[in-house]
């Protein structure tokens, strides 16, 4: 069962950060963008209501910084005032959830909203209307509240804790193999787990814990010695030992997390695919963090917990078919043992796959002597026939997708071929890399920023007069 | 069924006096003439306009106030969320705690109303067919290697067959309808020894759909009207090959000695795909398939099972018991007199009859539309169709009012038969209130392109031939309060209706309609309106798929649906829910070659420089020309060519409300689509749309209301991975998170407007 993610009108945690920013800038021009931006949101939807308000606030505030000689007081109390009345209403509706209605100061207890807030709300719409001092008063501290009730308590960039996290996961270690030795009891090793749990939660474990994690001398030792073997990718007792309780504990309050790990992981691997191979080559080693017994230990984990997987004990939600998937598309000497590792434990993989492992092997080996013999092309007749039962399964695919689209195909490819200069084109079906919506098919958002001097004169100028 | 309400009969009535009325029906809350003169005056001196005038005038002399400060009104109590929740993934499924009552034949209302929803189930007693399968009255095509699902219903007078899902109807002798609409057999001789289908004859399927979401139709064999001559209705045409499959089959029924009336051929639509909505969301769970093994009374039910079984059709389900949330769909008696009135007006008058249909929201406007639609059709080769109700729209998704022709017959939700309008304008809204004058303008404008193209045009109209004559029929926003009404008011003196069915009820009296003013009743310049009071559907209470999840539905078939829908082409998907959004191929719209307009925005105040920021990823309006002639296709050339040596870069932006919206006139809505991703440095939208390239091109304008784009069509919903969208993590998916956020305040802003004060003493 997945999660349903909520909506939000930003494209990105950042976006967001900057927004906080611009509304609490000491500068009038950032905070009007800030301004501008959150009417953009608006009219997305779904915006949360502190920030609606935040908004609001700002846009009055500069209003009345900037306007002086052209906006009556009367005019400027009617806009904090009504300003104050949505603010104080949107805050109290949504715990309004019985069938009569409560009282209003009652839930602004329950929010620690200063009740003079309320006062405020009341006045404005059914007695005097508040005067301008007050309200400009009112302004400064329902901003102040709001930062400190809704934007502060909005996690941090992962980027200010990664120190902490880091300094603690090593102090985990330390601890751990003081336990191990029988030093110590293991209840401060725990402790700590617990510590950084705390500080991390789901959202941001693929950009905190794990890369840290990943970092030579945590999950990779540091020392060449303690490292796995390339020849069967295990794992150091102690290693395991160290890092096991961690881990598992992790899976267990993350349901990603052994997914993100695995996925981190086989993204360096990806990465370094180039290089692993000169590496072999050379035998030489240029930097720990891309050297062949950095990946090859990297490779030992994804087996290790593969392992831990099938034997039932923890990452029991592991997406083997990511790791399949990777594996085949990525046939090196590492992966090719993790297939393996797979391969013993899941029978019913093992036929399926066999054929496939079968051809990696080949293709390695053949690749290898490539290599050394002068680049003579060695095919089998078994890659021969992976490939023809390949492409035939291929043709099968098209002729269905063909017959069930017919209409729908021909009439898109008649228009994208048909005249260049038309404004409407089908985006390059060979191109066309699917992606989430908002991205570009590189995966990324692009800057979506208009130039500011579109929108006219700023109106945070001191007027003249 | 004693607990049901004694319903008051009403025959078609017709309005001369309000004051005599008061005094026939004490329930009908009458208001005195005096504010009903008020709100004339208003009326008359013209203006709805979004100034404060207007909100305090409506409240001195709108005549619902005035009836509620006579404390006769109660503050609405059904009304659910207006801005309806959007968190549809917690609508819980509640169908098991409801598995073992015993106590089925009455309806029982679920007195343990969930604490969170109120919603609550109900037992509907009706939904039961009231016919029992056997092998003679049920034949099918037992050749499953062809995969050819077929089979043939001998039904008697009377008998009905209600059920869930979807299937191919044609009858094939006799007589049966469904919504209002006969279907008649196509061999119509009597009674011979051998009934045999004609191979050269047209037979006719039509698409049924019957999904949870609304009442399950039923499909019920009547008695044979003598007709003048038979109107047959575009749908899908059966080649010889089914045809001789039947006649094969129907030597299995013996028509004398089973005394049937009926022979109706269904067949298996599952190709078309529209099952395939339930995996888009979960909420949406079984809509259309069957659930039977989430029943817990086993004996029984294969009992039960083993009369379903009689029927070999894929997703087609009939039903026979009771089963919690699912509702038959009931004619009351007042319906079918009022639109029988209609029907012979229709043949009577000299000009094809305009009908309104108004009523608050929730009463059954949009269910007896159709009902009426497909009456219609019995005697009408097409009937054109004015929706106003933005926010449910019959044959288009949310945010647009348009006008259909329509020339089959419709069996199923809104969501089922979405199509293409003749002409339809976009509102961008799921409420005509933030901006009423352009919305009565838009409805103005279709009421007079009926009149000049429909009505009378020399296309369409009467001209000649008798039968060819259109009737509209326009439905109604069920904003019946306030502004609503005051919108209500002036559509019908746009429209000067022949024909006004008001939506009516005994009981729930704060669902009706204050009376219609004197100009309307009996106006100086023409014939009166006939008005008749139709029967509100007894619904006991909210369905468990509010107005919002209806909604979403109805994008989710409109984005999802193919070429293959719009000509009704056969054995091709017309839903391709494999494929889901994210992943196609998304059209280029190159904004300074494609958008010689430009883009205009309905609500909000955004910034030019900010205007990206609010189209990526959201749900637009495609706008073009409406094209009458060629004549101003070459204006518009030149017109492009002079604005393209400015060399746009950047695009003509209108906002509002110091633009006014594309002018209804001149510009017609062509569809929408959604801007999935945009690409600055070659000025490229990429967007994703179900219209066809002929009509794509055709744009020149995009408009961005404030319709959202639902949370479901931002996922790939064919792969369950918890990783994230497309290699894409969820962190650093747009427009998404996973976290639930916190603080105070962290929630957007939802309306609500069922809150109660502790003076009010409870309604029930």
């Amino acid at each position: 069962m997945i999660k349903i993610p909520r909506v939000v009108p930003w494209t990105s945690l950042e976006e967001f950060q900057q927004v906080h920013q611009w509304l609490y800038a000491e500068s009038p021009n950032q905070r009007e963008i800030g301004v501008k931006r959150v009417k953009a949101w608006s009219s997305r939807g779904k915006v949360p209501h502190a920030v609606v308000s935040t908004a609001a606030f700002v846009e009055v505030s500069l209003r009345d910084e900037f306007s002086y000689g052209n906006i009556s007081n009367h005019e400027l109390r009617l806009l904090y005032s009504m300003v104050f009345i949505r603010f104080v209403n949107g805050m109290v509706d949504p715990f309004q959830q019985g069938t009569f209605a409560l009282s209003i100061s009652s839930i602004a207890v329950k929010l620690n909203m200063p009740l003079w807030f309320v006062e405020m709300r009341h006045a404005g719409t059914h007695e005097h209307l508040p005067s301008l001092q007050i309200l400009r008063n009112g302004c400064k501290q329902a901003l102040q509240w709001l930062n400190e009730s809704y934007w502060s308590t909005q996690k941090p960039l992962p980027s200010a804790q990664v120190n902490k996290i880091r300094s603690l996961i090593l102090q985990y270690k330390e601890l751990r193999k003081e336990d191990i030795n029988g030093n110590n009891n293991r209840d401060s090793s725990r402790k700590i787990i617990g510590k950084i749990m705390e500080l991390v939660s789901e959202e941001y474990i693929s950009e905190s814990i794990i890369p840290i994690l990943l970092e030579p001398g945590l999950l990779v030792p540091m020392a060449k010695k303690k490292r796995a073997m390339a020849q069967d990718l295990s794992l150091l007792p102690e290693s395991k030992k160290i890092w096991d309780v961690m881990l598992q504990t992790f899976d267990k309050e993350w349901y990603t997390f052994g997914n993100e790990l695995i996925l981190k992981i086989l993204e360096i691997l990806n990465k370094d695919d180039v290089s692993i191979k000169s590496d072999m080559n050379n035998q030489e080693v240029q930097s720990t963090h891309t050297s062949s017994s950095y990946l090859i230990t990297l490779s030992a984990w994804v087996k290790h917990i593969l392992y831990i997987y099938y034997n039932g004990k923890s990452f029991t939600n592991l997406d083997v078919n990511n790791i399949l998937e990777f594996c085949l598309r990525k046939p090196s000497t590492n992966t090719q043992l993790i297939l393996q590792t797979m391969m013993e434990c899941d029978e019913e993989l093992k036929t399926s796959v066999s054929p496939f492992v079968n051809y990696i092997n080949k293709k390695l080996h053949s690749e290898d002597i490539i290599h050394n013999i002068d680049e003579i092309p060695k095919i089998t007749d078994d890659d021969m026939n992976v490939e023809i039962n390949k492409l035939k399964y291929e043709l099968d695919k098209i002729n269905k997708l063909i017959k069930e689209e017919v209409s729908v195909v021909s009439e898109n490819n008649r228009v994208s071929s048909s005249n260049e200069d038309s404004a409407w084109k089908m985006y390059d079906y060979n191109e066309w890399k699917p992606c989430a919506l908002g991205c570009l098919p590189n995966g990324q958002v692009p800057c979506l920023d208009l130039p500011l001097e579109l929108d006219g004169p700023s109106t945070v100028i001191k007027s003249s007069t | 069924m004693g607990r049901r309400r004694k319903k008051q009969k009403t025959t078609a009535e017709f309005v001369e006096n309000n004051k005599a009325k008061s005094e026939n029906n004490k329930n009908f809350n009458v208001i005195d003439q005096k504010t009903v003169d008020i709100s004339i005056n208003d009326n008359e001196n013209g203006m709805i306009t979004t100034s404060k005038n207007r909100e305090l005038s409506s409240r001195e002399s709108s005549p619902v106030s005035a009836l509620s400060m006579r404390g006769k009104i109660d503050v609405e109590v059904l009304s659910d969320f207006e801005n309806d929740s959007e968190d549809i993934g917690m609508i819980t499924d509640n169908e098991e705690k409801y598995g073992s009552l015993e106590d089925l034949n009455e309806r029982v209302y679920e007195s343990q109303t969930l604490k969170k929803s109120e919603k609550s189930e109900i037992l509907d007693s009706f939904v039961v067919s009231r016919f029992n399968p056997s092998s003679s009255n049920v034949v099918c095509y037992e050749e499953k290697d062809d995969n050819f699902d077929l089979c043939l219903i001998a039904m008697k007078r009377g008998e009905s067959i209600s059920f869930r899902g979807n299937v191919l109807v044609a009858s094939i002798y006799g007589e049966a309808v469904i919504m209002g609409y006969r279907l008649c057999g196509v061999s119509s001789e009597d009674v011979s020894e051998s009934l045999q289908i004609d191979l050269n004859s047209s037979l006719i399927f039509h698409p049924v759909f019957s999904p949870k979401t609304h009442s399950l139709l039923a499909i019920e064999s009547v008695e044979k009207q003598k007709m003048t001559h038979k109107i047959s209705h575009p749908g899908i045409i059966a080649c010889s090959k089914t045809k001789s499959i039947i006649n094969k089959l129907l030597s299995n029924i013996d028509l004398t000695k089973g005394g049937y009336d009926t022979i109706l051929a269904l067949r298996d639509i599952s190709w078309c795909g529209i099952q395939d909505v339930e995996n888009v969301a979960s909420c949406y769970n079984n809509i259309f398939s069957s659930n039977f093994a989430n029943n817990n009374e086993k004996k029984d039910n294969e009992i039960k099972q083993s009369k379903t079984d009689f029927f070999n059709i894929k997703g087609f389900y009939p039903i026979f018991e009771v089963a919690p949330g699912m509702t038959a769909f009931k004619i009351p008696h007042s319906w079918e007199n009022s639109t029988n009135q209609l029907v012979t007006d229709i043949l009577d008058f000299t000009l094809p009859p305009i009908s309104i249909i108004s009523g608050h929201k929730n009463v059954g406007k949009s269910t007896f539309s159709r009902y009426l639609v497909n009456s219609m059709l019995n005697i009408c080769p097409k009937v054109a169709y004015i929706e106003s109700d933005v926010g449910q729209s019959e044959f288009t998704p949310c945010g647009l009012v348009s006008l259909n022709i329509l020339d089959s017959p419709i069996f199923g939700p809104p969501f089922t038969h979405i199509q293409q309008p003749y002409r339809s304008y976009f509102i961008g809204h799921n409420s005509p209130r933030d901006d009423p004058d352009y919305y009565l303008d838009c409805l103005r404008e279709l009421i007079t392109v009926y009149r000049r193209d429909i009505a009378c045009g020399p296309e369409y109209g009467m001209y000649g031939d008798e039968q060819m004559r259109i009737p509209l029929i326009i439905n109604t926003h069920g904003w019946s309060k306030g502004m609503g009404y005051d919108l209500y008011l002036h559509i019908i003196s746009s429209a000067k209706p022949s024909h006004i069915f008001q939506f009516y009820s005994a009981t729930i009296t704060n669902k009706n309609l204050p009376p219609l003013p004197e100009y309307v009743v009996s106006p100086n310049d023409q014939e009166p309106p006939k008005v008749s009071f139709v029967e509100m559907i007894d619904t006991p209470g909210p369905s468990k798929y509010s107005a919002s999840d209806r909604r979403v539905l109805s994008l989710f078939l409109y984005f999802y649906s193919t070429s293959a829908m719009t000509v009704k082409q056969e054995s091709v998907k017309w839903w391709a829910f494999d494929q889901p959004l994210v992943r196609r191929v998304p059209w280029c719209l190159d904004w300074r070659k494609g958008l010689t307009k430009g883009i205009f925005m309905l609500s909000g105040e955004v910034p030019l420089s900010q205007l990206l920021y609010v189209l990526n990823g959201s749900i637009v309006g495609l706008i073009g020309d409406i094209d009458n002639s060629y004549k101003s296709e070459q204006v518009d050339i030149e017109m492009s060519e002079s604005k393209e040596q400015e060399s746009r870069i950047i695009p003509n932006y209108f906002p509002c409300p110091d633009f006014s919206p594309p002018s209804p006139t001149e510009y017609t809505c062509l569809g929408l689509a959604i801007i999935r991703s945009i690409d600055p440095t070659s000025h490229t939208f990429h967007i994703l749309t179900p219209l066809p390239s002929s009509v794509l091109f055709k744009t020149n304008t995009i408009v961005k209301g404030t319709l959202e784009l639902p949370v479901w069509l931002m996922l790939d919903h064919t792969k369950n991975s918890s990783l994230g969208v497309h290699g894409v993590q969820w962190k650093r998916a747009p427009y998404m998170s996973i976290e639930s956020g916190g603080g105070v305040g962290n929630a957007a802003q939802k309306i609500r407007r069922n809150i109660k004060r502790r003076s009010q003493k409870p309604n029930i």
